[in-house]
């Protein structure tokens, strides 16, 4: 080639990655669009590295494509102690792009986990007092920082928000905001936003007028997506929490989540949200949601549900964070100034605060099947089945393989739950299909024995579906079958089994929701119900598919007990279901097993291959082979 | 926020010497590449800094046509773009080294990422009337890691059309009075701002202020008096004429005065700045000159080349094609 000489000098000049850190098989996680790596500096070549570790994100796609351009360009105006901060960009010799980032050990998916799993084992988790408020408050400021930039972060959710850990340098319990992917300026109005990435916040965080089809994103969206957050610190539960039930769905109006957002919120009324009349889904809405069914529900009974007081100046800011009318609801810098920062405790700086030990655990690596096969054959040999499995299925569609092997796992840790309460499964990561939609060429759900990625994990999916076939997707949702929403226990959530695989030992439910579960299990026996379990089923796969997505994502081991100090009430006690209960859930997994490889479930994921076939087309496109630079 | 920018803070300069300064290292940079292996006689055939300009000053020329004429039709955000990190690469790497004809299309192809104005780089290179597109596409795609490492990965790019449009609706809020509509104004201001892509005004001056030097211009060009502009400056910076001037003894309201005066000068150089950016073309005999220099340092750089390679480590190279196709 003509620039032959040319090439070769760059190569030379490159810097290459490779030489200044150590990160192979150091995988903590999936961005949403690529591998993230915990680097560390190889000693002597790296003098202008001084911290002992940085997070390397590996872009999937060969060289420089749109979206990794954007998030260079973004990142590279933007500095703030609440963001994450773009260190450097490295290109290899194979044209993949690394973005050279901070690293911080933990996150808030990570730490609501963990939270949450204390809480149902009812062992306090001692944190500073002023946690939330401090968490609460830099999430803020970062996101301040943002808008007055005229930046919308549009993608908030607990995994994307960030805390530095313990260490010499390190920024002790500092909120750093990340994933600024789908970050975009918006002081651009010549195309609505929506019309590029018509799905793009994660549903749980996604304001009302999204839902409701509106064509822009706005500040508010973020505000939204922060309340939820905030409530989520509080509880330990997605405020939100919503199946999902087509993630391939172009529409923006999303009727499962409105309706989990009304039975928590209530209706609006139309005082309280005059312009509600005027999105694009109004006239849906008005024929799908009556009024009169959320009479009951109201933040306030859904707060104290959860033992929380709502008459302090935490649950009205809350209120005003989550305010339905986006013109109405508090901008990030007038919720800094509110009343509850002003009262004692302070927020901090260190969101640790006082606590001498950070009671979170660190992050591990996931076993990347590329670069450690040595640890992927190990786990194999401790589960020689689920092994088996794998290797039966690499031949199929690789989103059928991971499912049913996720089956197979699940069935055997239904089986083993009693036995085996606190095993950590090996088990094959579960991709959020949000993610995977937008993953790029070549990226396959590879089995990874390290525990599922994205949390959900499949003993979790087991365990949530048969309270999801009893509830018709929980109480907010009438689902296909018709089955009639049911107001009276707006607060019911089976996502505690879906987000504690290893809870199984707690297994099949709430308290509350026990009777239920067992009376609709005999009705099950009846067997009618057959065919629309297998449709929840499989929705329910692609729904846990969808979620739990880490920014960093990787999956811990099972965690110690520990339950957060504000979250600690809200009905979670006392829930342990009799032992019956697992052997009938088994049961039924296994009568659905069979049905998991129905065409049903094929197509669905042979139109998300296709999806990703049509992706990776587009991304040939722009990007032809890699030139060698030998 | 153009304020916490890293266009302000690392990519706008404070003079034209600056600017010719560092082109100058740049030419010395490269040279110096080849000092062991050239003849006394032989340095000639280097281009001088001077060279460098004219030639990159011709494809700049080039380059605005290239973007009137691409398809799908660009909007006029993505070739000021183009045209900033076609300045900043130049003012740090030498065009001997790169052909500027080759740095100017990847730099359109960046923009129009960053711009998220989505086109295949296979529909790209069909809007270039030279060479192949798997030539094309190698180049473009081979260089565009090189630009955006020496442009230090700064790719937010703040332009002036927004700002024009921000003072159009301000003008149109706060002057009232006037005999003409403000409107109007925009086919000069449009003009105004494709001249300023051959000059050095993106490298010297905030956009904000390029963008009321495009309305200065067009008034000017519409016959229209520039005291309206006067009026309009002062009403942005908050100060008031008539308060002002009864009311001497505020020593802030001269201050504000002195302000309004600073950056009506400061408008005043913006737009002789673009005039003599655009006047600057080479005449025909002197861009035949420059052809002929820039062969007969092609056919140097191939001979350099060569010995270097033997001198170092005995790989093939071919020489970097030149810009005169």
């Amino acid at each position: 080639m003509i620039d032959y000489a040319f090439k070769e000098e760059l190569a030379r000049n490159r810097e290459r990655v490779d030489e200044i850190f150590h990160y192979e098989g150091s995988k903590i996680g999936r961005g949403t669009y690529g591998h993230v790596y915990k680097a560390v500096p190889k000693g002597i070549s790296s003098p202008r590295y001084t911290a002992k570790e940085y997070a390397l994100k590996l872009i999937d796609s060969q060289g420089f494509s749109m979206s990794a351009c954007r998030e260079i360009a973004l990142l590279r105006e933007l500095k703030h102690p609440n963001l994450i901060n773009l260190q450097r960009v490295f290109l290899s010799s194979e044209r993949k792009v690394f973005l050279l980032l901070e690293y911080a050990e933990h996150d808030l998916w990570h730490i609501i986990k963990f939270h949450r799993s204390a809480k149902s084992k009812k062992a306090p988790v001692h944190v500073d007092k002023g946690m939330v408020k401090s968490v609460l408050y830099q999430i803020l400021n970062g996101i301040d920082y943002l808008h007055t930039n005229w930046i919308l972060h549009r993608d908030l959710k607990p995994a994307n928000i960030l805390v530095m850990g313990d260490g010499d340098g390190v920024e002790r319990g500092r909120v750093k905001i990340a994933d600024m992917g789908f970050a975009r300026i918006f002081n651009n109005p010549l195309k609505p936003l929506s019309e590029l990435d018509p799905v793009v916040v994660t549903f749980w965080y996604r304001a009302p007028e999204l839902l409701l089809g509106a064509k822009h994103y706005t500040k508010a969206i973020d505000v939204w997506a922060i309340g939820c957050i905030f409530a989520e610190l509080l509880t330990s539960e997605p405020l939100f929490f919503c199946r999902e039930e087509d993630i391939k769905t172009q529409s923006p109006y999303h009727q499962d989540q409105l309706g989990r957002i009304f039975s928590v919120m209530g209706y609006p009324a139309e005082a309280d949200w005059p312009d509600i009349k005027k999105m694009p889904e109004y006239p849906k809405l008005q024929q799908d949601f009556k009024k009169a069914n959320y009479m009951n529900c109201s933040l306030q009974r859904y707060m104290e549900k959860y033992k929380q007081d709502t008459n302090s100046s935490q649950f009205k800011l809350l209120l005003k964070l989550l305010t339905m009318d986006p013109l109405k609801r508090l901008a990030a810098d007038e919720a800094m100034k509110d009343a509850f920062f002003k009262e004692d405790p302070k927020p901090s700086n260190d969101v640790f605060g006082c606590l001498e030990h950070i009671p979170y655990p660190k992050r591990e690596f996931m076993n990347d099947s590329e670069d450690d096969k040595k640890a992927q054959q190990a786990a194999a040999q401790q589960q020689a089945v689920a092994a088996r499995h794998a290797a039966a299925q690499q031949a199929q569609a690789a989103a059928v393989a991971a499912q049913q092997q996720q089956q197979q796992q699940l069935m055997q840790q239904q089986q083993q739950a009693p036995q085996q309460p606190m095993m950590q499964p090996q088990m094959p990561p579960q991709e959020p299909a949000a993610k995977k939609m937008r993953m790029m060429p070549g990226m396959q759900p590879q089995p990874v024995y390290g525990g599922p990625t994205a949390g959900a994990g499949l003993p979790g999916q087991a365990a949530v579906a048969p309270g999801m076939q009893h509830y018709g997707g929980g109480p907010t949702a009438a689902g296909p079958s018709g089955v009639p929403m049911q107001q009276q226990q707006p607060q019911q959530q089976p996502y505690m089994q879906q987000m504690q695989p290893q809870q199984m030992g707690y297994g099949g439910g709430f308290g509350e929701t026990q009777q239920q579960q067992h009376m609709m299990t005999q009705q099950q026996q009846q067997h009618n119900l057959m065919m629309q379990q297998q449709q929840r089923q499989a929705q329910l796969q692609q729904h846990q598919q969808m979620q739990q997505p880490p920014a960093y994502g990787m999956q811990q081991q099972m965690m110690p007990d520990m339950s957060m100090q504000q979250g600690g009430g809200g009905g979670m006690q006392g829930m342990q279901p009799a032992p019956h209960m697992q052997q009938q859930q088994a049961q039924m997994m296994q009568q659905q097993q069979p049905m998991q490889q129905q065409p049903h479930q094929m197509t669905m994921a042979q139109q998300q291959q296709q999806y990703m076939l049509a992706q990776q087309q587009q991304q040939q496109q722009q990007w032809p082979q890699p030139p060698r630079y030998t | 926020m153009y304020s916490t920018s890293t266009q302000k803070r690392e990519w706008t300069f404070a003079s034209i010497d600056e600017l010719t300064e560092r082109r100058e290292t740049a030419n010395q940079e490269y040279r110096s590449r080849f000092a062991p292996y050239v003849q006394p006689e032989e340095a000639d055939g280097y281009l001088t800094t001077e060279e460098e300009q004219a030639i990159i000053r011709m494809v700049s020329e080039r380059g605005v046509a290239f973007g009137d004429a691409f398809r799908p039709q660009l909007w006029p955000a993505i070739r000021w773009m183009a045209y900033a990190y076609f300045k900043r690469f130049f003012l740090v790497k030498s065009a001997m080294e790169y052909s500027p004809k080759v740095v100017m299309t990847a730099c359109y192809y960046l923009a129009t990422k960053i711009d998220e104005f989505f086109v295949p780089i296979d529909d790209f290179v069909e809007n270039l009337k030279s060479g192949t597109p798997e030539q094309n596409k190698a180049r473009i795609l081979a260089l565009e890691p090189e630009i955006l490492r020496v442009l230090k990965y700064h790719l937010t790019i703040h332009c002036p059309f927004r700002p024009f449009e921000g003072h159009l609706m301000e003008m149109k809020r706060s002057l009232l009075l006037l005999n003409f509509n403000i409107e109007s104004l925009r086919p000069e201001a449009d003009k105004f701002f494709r001249e300023a892509l051959l000059g050095e005004a993106m490298l010297l001056y905030a956009p904000s202020q390029i963008a009321l030097a495009a309305v200065k211009y067009s008034l000017i060009n519409n016959g229209k008096s520039t005291e309206v502009l006067r009026d309009f400056v002062q009403k942005l910076l908050g100060v008031d004429d008539a308060a002002n001037s009864n009311d001497s003894r505020s020593a802030s309201g001269a201050e504000a005065q002195i302000v309004v005066e600073k950056l009506l000068s400061r408008l005043e150089e913006i737009v002789e700045c673009v005039r003599a950016g655009c006047a600057a073309v080479p005449s025909p005999p002197e861009q035949q000159q420059l052809q002929n220099r820039s062969m007969v340092w092609g056919t140097l750089q191939s001979v350099l080349e060569t010995r270097k390679q033997a001198n170092g480590s005995g790989q093939r190279e071919e020489p970097v094609d030149s810009d005169d196709e």
